[in-house]
């Protein structure tokens, strides 16, 4: 299927990134884990909400739920492209990537990667602090509608 | 009290001691209320965010080994003899499991795998704190260090530090 979304991201784009459960604290804010890297890589998945807009982000974050985990699905944070590359990190398009789609981004740190089970550099927590701080997190009210019924996400 | 030394460590104890005592060696505040009930919650945590599948998060994470989910218990256990509030565990892509602090005076956090941790804590306004090695080198004292870090803000105001410790036997 044709994807017409630019390659390149600009830094006036707004990426978007699912969350999940594990990326909350009790008082309902993101952990420094939400933009933790895929092991064996240094590569975070991300949306390019500029483009896909709340709905499309909605549904593909709710398909990456697997139904025997006791993992939710609780609604989206936005930041800036121009924010992840201040911290030194990169964002760019990945639409044809292993079971991706048109308007998926990845992440990069640019870190080392750790052994399967073994921690990450203690050092990539300051990117992962500043990107958590970073991100404007909008609560999903209602999960379980198709479409976004919260916040406008800008 | 100015610190600006770089100390390379290669033990877990050392790096947790020296960053303590030139941090402040003071007396603890001790922690009132639902302490236990908190710690108690922190090793319930860790149970159940051991996850025994992989791709638990939809994007490829691994599962929490055993390994992973016994040393992380073992040390919250140790620093629950010292001072420090209990943490918030949190499950992470690459099957290991983080203890995590955060206050207004900064954070820290003590990231376990099956046999190696990585170990990172700043005050506001100050370097990071950096250390690594291997989990059967990690003892309470961490529990100090975070504190004494975070946790007693007036102590860290004015203390700069580019402490940086590097395990070589990782």
């Amino acid at each position: 299927m044709m994807c017409d979304i630019p390659i390149p991201i600009d830094d006036s784009e707004g990426i978007v990134r699912a969350i999940l459960t594990i990326h909350l604290d009790p008082k309902g804010k993101l952990k420094t884990n939400t933009f933790r890297p895929k092991p064996g890589t240094q590569d975070v998945s991300v949306m390019r909400h500029s483009y896909m807009g709340s709905d499309a982000c909605k549904v593909k974050a709710k398909g990456i739920i697997s139904s025997s985990a006791k993992i939710e699905y609780k609604g989206l944070a936005v930041v800036g492209a121009s924010e992840i590359r201040a911290v030194g990190s990169e964002v760019t398009d990945s639409r044809n990537g292993m079971g991706h789609y048109c308007g998926h981004a990845d992440i990069s740190h640019g870190s080392v990667n750790p052994p399967a089970g073994e921690p990450d550099d203690p050092m990539l927590v300051d990117k992962l602090r500043a990107l958590k701080n970073a991100a404007r997190y909008y609560p999903d009210p209602d999960p379980s509608n198709e479409n976004w019924t919260g916040r406008l996400i800008e | 009290m100015i610190l600006s030394h770089a100390i390379a460590n290669t033990r877990a104890e050392d790096c947790a001691a020296d960053a303590h005592q030139m941090i402040y060696a003071v007396p603890h505040v001790q922690h009132f209320g639902s302490r236990l009930a908190d710690f108690a919650a922190a090793r319930e945590a860790i149970e159940q965010a051991s996850i025994n599948e992989s791709n638990w998060d939809g994007d490829g994470a691994l599962a929490i080994s055993p390994e992973v989910k016994a040393n992380a218990l073992a040390v919250l256990q140790m620093i629950e003899m010292t001072a420090v509030p209990a943490p918030e565990i949190t499950p992470n892509p690459n099957g290991t499991l983080s203890l995590e602090w955060e206050t207004d005076a900064g954070a820290a956090q003590l990231e376990i795998g099956k046999s190696l941790f990585g170990f990172y804590a700043r005050a506001q306004s100050a370097p990071a704190i950096i250390c690594s090695g291997r989990t059967d080198h990690l003892n309470g004292l961490f529990g100090l260090l975070v504190n004494d870090l975070i946790y007693r803000k007036s102590n860290t105001e004015g203390v700069t530090t580019d402490l940086v410790y590097a395990s070589d036997d990782v």
